[in-house]
C-alpha cells in the first residue's frame, strides 16, 4: 500500500513538473542536434591537426600501460595460478622480482650461484617422504633443558631461517622474556608463582 | 457545507460520472508513476556507460581531480553520442528533407498531404459530449463515423512511408538523447559522490 501511494505521489509530481522536464529534454535534443551538426567540423579539424576524435584518450593509454604492468607482475608471481588475481589487484605491494620468485621455487641461491637448498625428490624405492638433510642445513636441536613445548617441538629453534627471503630479517627466533614458562612453578616471573612485580 | 449540499443535490448518474472521472485521473497518475520508475531504471542503466568508459582511468588513478574527470567524462559521453546517433540523425534528416522536397514538388510546401494521409487511414470516432459542471466532456462510448481508407494514392503512401521512417529514426535518436542526458546526470552524480571530501570515508578506510 505504501508503494502504491508512493507511485501515486511520484506520478502526480511527474505530471505537475512535466513542463520542466519536457523543456529539459527538449534542450538536450537541441544540444544533441548541435553536437551532431558540429561533429563533421570537429572531424575535419581533427583530420588536419592529426588528432583523432575517439572515445579513447591519452588517459586511457596511460591506464592501459599501468594495468598491463600490473598484470605482468601478477603473471610473474602467479604462474601456477595458485594465488587469486584479486590479491594482486588489491595488494599494495606486488614488487616481487623474478629472482625472488626463483628463490621461492629453488631455494636461496647465494651470489656464487651454488645452491644451498636443493630440491628434494624421493628416490626410487625410498619410502621416507622426508628429505635427508645434509650440511649446510642445520641439524635438529633437542634441548631437554627447555621445558617449552613450542621450542622443543621446533627442531630448528635458534637456527638461521633459510626459508625466508634474504631481504627479510633473517634472524633466529628470539626468546621473549615476557612470556616465561608458567608450566614450571619454580620459573616464571622472577622465580615465583603466581608472578608478581616488585 | 455548500459542497456537501451540492453532492446531495447530484443525481445518481452525476455521481457515477464523478467516480469514473476520479478513477480515470487516479489511473493516469499511477501510470505516470510507473512510467517514471521505468524511465529512471532505463536512464540508470544508460548512465552506467560512463562507469564503463571511465573505470580504468579512475582505478589506476590517472585522473585524481574532479575538474579533469568532468571534462574527460563529458568528452567521452559526447563522442559516444555522436558514434551512436549519427545514423539515426542522418536518416531522420533525410526523411524530413524528402518530405519537404516532395511537398514542394506538388505545390504543398506546408506538407498538408501528410495530415490528409493520416486522416485517411485512421478511424473516425464520434464522441457523444455532455455538460458536466460546466465542462464539455465525453459522456458515452464513441461511434465510428469514418472507416479507414486504404485506396491507392501516391501522396498518401509516400507520406506514410516518410512518417514511419521519421518516427522510427526519431525514436532511436530520442533514446540516444535520453542516454546523453542520463550520462550527464551520472557524471554530475559521480562528481558529487566519488570526489566528495567525506571524512567518513577516511574513518572507514582506517577502521
Amino acid at each position: 500500500m505504501g508503494e502504491f501511494f508512493k507511485r501515486c505521489g511520484i506520478g502526480f509530481l511527474v505530471i505537475i513538473s512535466s513542463p520542466l522536464w519536457l523543456t529539459f529534454f527538449a534542450l538536450y535534443i537541441i544540444f544533441g542536434s548541435v553536437l551532431l551538426v558540429l561533429s563533421p567540423i570537429k572531424l575535419l579539424i581533427g583530420l588536419f591537426s592529426k588528432q583523432k576524435v575517439t572515445i579513447k584518450s591519452d588517459y586511457d593509454k596511460k591506464a592501459e600501460i599501468i594495468l598491463s604492468s600490473t598484470s605482468q607482475n601478477a603473471d610473474t608471481n602467479n604462474q601456477d595460478g595458485s594465488i587469486p588475481a584479486y590479491m594482486f589487484n588489491n595488494a599494495p605491494t606486488t614488487t616481487f622480482t623474478s629472482g625472488q620468485v626463483q628463490m621461492a621455487r629453488q631455494g636461496y641461491i647465494p651470489s656464487n650461484n651454488q645452491p644451498v637448498q636443493p630440491t628434494y625428490q624421493n628416490q626410487p624405492g625410498q619410502t621416507n617422504p622426508y628429505p635427508n638433510y645434509s650440511q649446510p642445513y642445520p641439524t635438529p636441536v633437542q634441548n631437554p633443558n627447555r621445558n617449552n613445548n613450542f621450542q622443543n617441538n621446533n627442531p630448528y629453534y635458534g637456527q638461521p631461517n633459510y626459508s625466508q627471503y634474504p631481504n627479510q630479517n633473517n634472524q633466529p627466533y628470539s626468546q621473549n622474556p615476557n612470556y616465561q614458562n608458567n608450566n614450571n612453578p619454580s620459573g616464571g616471573n622472577n622465580g615465583g608463582f603466581p608472578p608478581y612485580s616488585n | 457545507m455548500d459542497n456537501l449540499a451540492l453532492l446531495v443535490k447530484m443525481t445518481e448518474s452525476d455521481k457515477r460520472v464523478l467516480i469514473a472521472i476520479f478513477i480515470i485521473i487516479l489511473l493516469i497518475i499511477i501510470i505516470f508513476g510507473y512510467i517514471e520508475k521505468l524511465v529512471a531504471y532505463i536512464m540508470h542503466n544508460q548512465g552506467l556507460q560512463i562507469d564503463t568508459m571511465m573505470y580504468d582511468i579512475i582505478k589506476t588513478r590517472v585522473i585524481t581531480e574532479k575538474r579533469e574527470f568532468k571534462k574527460e567524462a563529458y568528452r567521452k559521453s559526447y563522442v559516444y553520442f555522436m558514434k551512436k546517433s549519427w545514423i539515426s540523425f542522418i536518416i531522420l534528416s533525410a526523411f524530413i528533407v524528402a518530405m519537404l522536397i516532395y511537398g514542394a514538388s506538388i505545390n504543398d510546401p506546408s506538407c498538408q498531404y501528410v495530415g490528409k494521409a493520416v486522416t485517411d487511414i485512421t478511424v473516425g470516432l464520434n464522441w457523444p459530449m455532455g455538460n458536466f459542471f460546466g465542462l464539455n466532456i465525453p459522456i458515452n462510448w464513441p461511434t465510428i463515423s469514418k472507416a479507414p481508407d486504404f485506396s491507392w494514392a501516391l501522396d498518401k503512401y509516400l507520406a506514410l512511408f516518410f512518417l514511419i521512417g521519421m518516427i522510427a529514426s526519431g525514436i532511436v535518436y530520442l533514446v540516444q538523447c535520453q542516454a546523453l542526458m542520463a550520462r550527464s546526470l551520472r557524471v554530475r552524480k559521480l562528481c558529487r559522490t566519488y570526489f566528495a571530501k567525506d571524512i567518513n570515508k577516511i574513518s572507514t578506510d582506517h577502521a
